[in-house]
């Protein structure tokens, strides 16, 4: 992934090489530009960038809309503001039922960039921090679904991340498995098979990541996270 | 070459000044002319632009014109060149109702537009690095 520190960089799906000049310099970022979809589409399994540019008619018919719930889904913390020319465009709206936080109208004046750029990314940094769970030194973050710790991260399925979430917000504190069980899978019936499925693939993507943070069964009760804090007694100081 | 009756566009200005003036100064570093970077952009992108939309309003491709002038607009619109966008803008309405005659005749305006534009910016950078 390219977003190491100082490292730092926009993109720009744009067809107009001008746009994406005026975004790089307005922001005093470096800013990948893209003219199409498909140049851009291959590249984003490797770049992890601050804010996406879309411009709403692209060359070739294509419409920049068209990218706009992938780019959600894969970078939810990401400012996606979209460019267009038109103010009465009735295309606005489709961008924000699809996942865009704003939008830019050309011209594109810099200060106006810098503005909403700042604000969608301090609105969206904020909701990550309150996405990311802690126990212990393992975090959980929701929104990606993947559990880190010392010894790696795990990408997690949904239902094991509402489970985890779960019992990381219990505090160490016991969890009946029928509430866990209403909280991961909602209304629907599931076996206690199906569950314990589920807890077997948790526990070993946990073993993977740390080994201080464990699920530990109450029989009769439920489940709770057991927090192991490396406590070294001060015998010689007393 | 077609003439045109005079249109909205005929008042606007050639260019934005302000907006030049906005775009230089984010220039890292004073020697560089931001608006030239952004000119140089322009000046060469433009031109097959303009030959393709050419080409497109004479074989009747209305569709591939619409999006050509669409796109020159914009483009127009973010260096400040004010009735050049216009045009474009002007031109896109009338692709809309596709009467051929008056797509040639806003073409032929906004050739001439073009060519305006790019000495009118030219003498603001000559005038602004003096």
């Amino acid at each position: 992934m390219q977003n190491l520190a100082g490292n730092q960089y926009v993109i720009t799906l744009d067809d107009d090489p001008i746009v994406s000049k005026i975004i790089e310099k307005s922001l005093a970022l470096r800013s990948l530009s893209f003219p199409t979809i498909t140049e851009f589409t291959s590249r984003i399994p490797t770049i992890d960038p601050l804010a996406v540019f879309v411009d709403i008619h692209l060359a070739n018919d294509q419409s920049g809309l068209d990218i706009v719930p992938q780019l959600r889904a894969r970078w939810p913390y990401s400012p996606i503001i979209v460019i267009t020319a038109d103010p009465a465009d009735d295309w606005l709206v489709d961008a924000f039922r699809k996942g865009a936080d704003d939008f830019l109208l050309k011209p594109i004046k810099p200060r106006e960039v810098q503005a909403r750029f700042q604000t969608r990314l301090t609105h969206l940094q904020d909701r990550a921090a309150k996405s990311a769970l802690q126990a212990g030194d393992v975090s959980l973050d929701t929104a990606h679904r993947v559990v880190s710790g010392p010894n790696g991260r795990q990408f997690l399925a949904p239902v094991e991340t509402l489970l985890l979430a779960q019992l990381i917000k219990a505090k160490g504190t016991v969890v009946p498995k029928e509430t866990l069980k209403r909280e991961a899978w909602g209304p629907v019936r599931v076996s206690d098979n199906a569950f314990y499925r589920k807890l077997f693939e948790l526990r070993r993507a946990l073993e993977g990541v740390s080994t201080s943070v464990k699920i530990q069964s109450v029989y009769g009760a439920g489940l709770s996270l057991d927090v192991q804090t490396n406590v070294t007694p001060m015998l010689s100081a007393l | 070459m077609l003439t045109a009756a005079k249109t909205p566009a005929n008042d606007v200005c050639l260019l934005d000044n302000q907006l030049l003036k906005t775009l230089n100064e984010l220039s890292d570093d004073p020697s560089e002319s931001m608006v030239k970077e952004l000119a140089d952009l322009f000046f060469e992108t433009t031109p097959p632009l303009l030959a393709q939309l050419a080409s497109a309003v004479r074989d009747k491709q209305f569709d591939v014109a619409l999006r050509l002038a669409h796109r020159l607009k914009g483009s127009a619109a973010n260096i400040g060149a004010l009735q050049f966008s216009a045009f474009c803008a002007e031109l896109e309405q009338k692709i809309k109702l596709t009467p051929e005659q008056m797509c040639r005749a806003t073409l032929d305006e906004i050739n001439s537009s073009f060519c305006e534009t790019q000495k009118e910016i030219t003498n603001w950078l000559s005038l602004y690095n003096k």
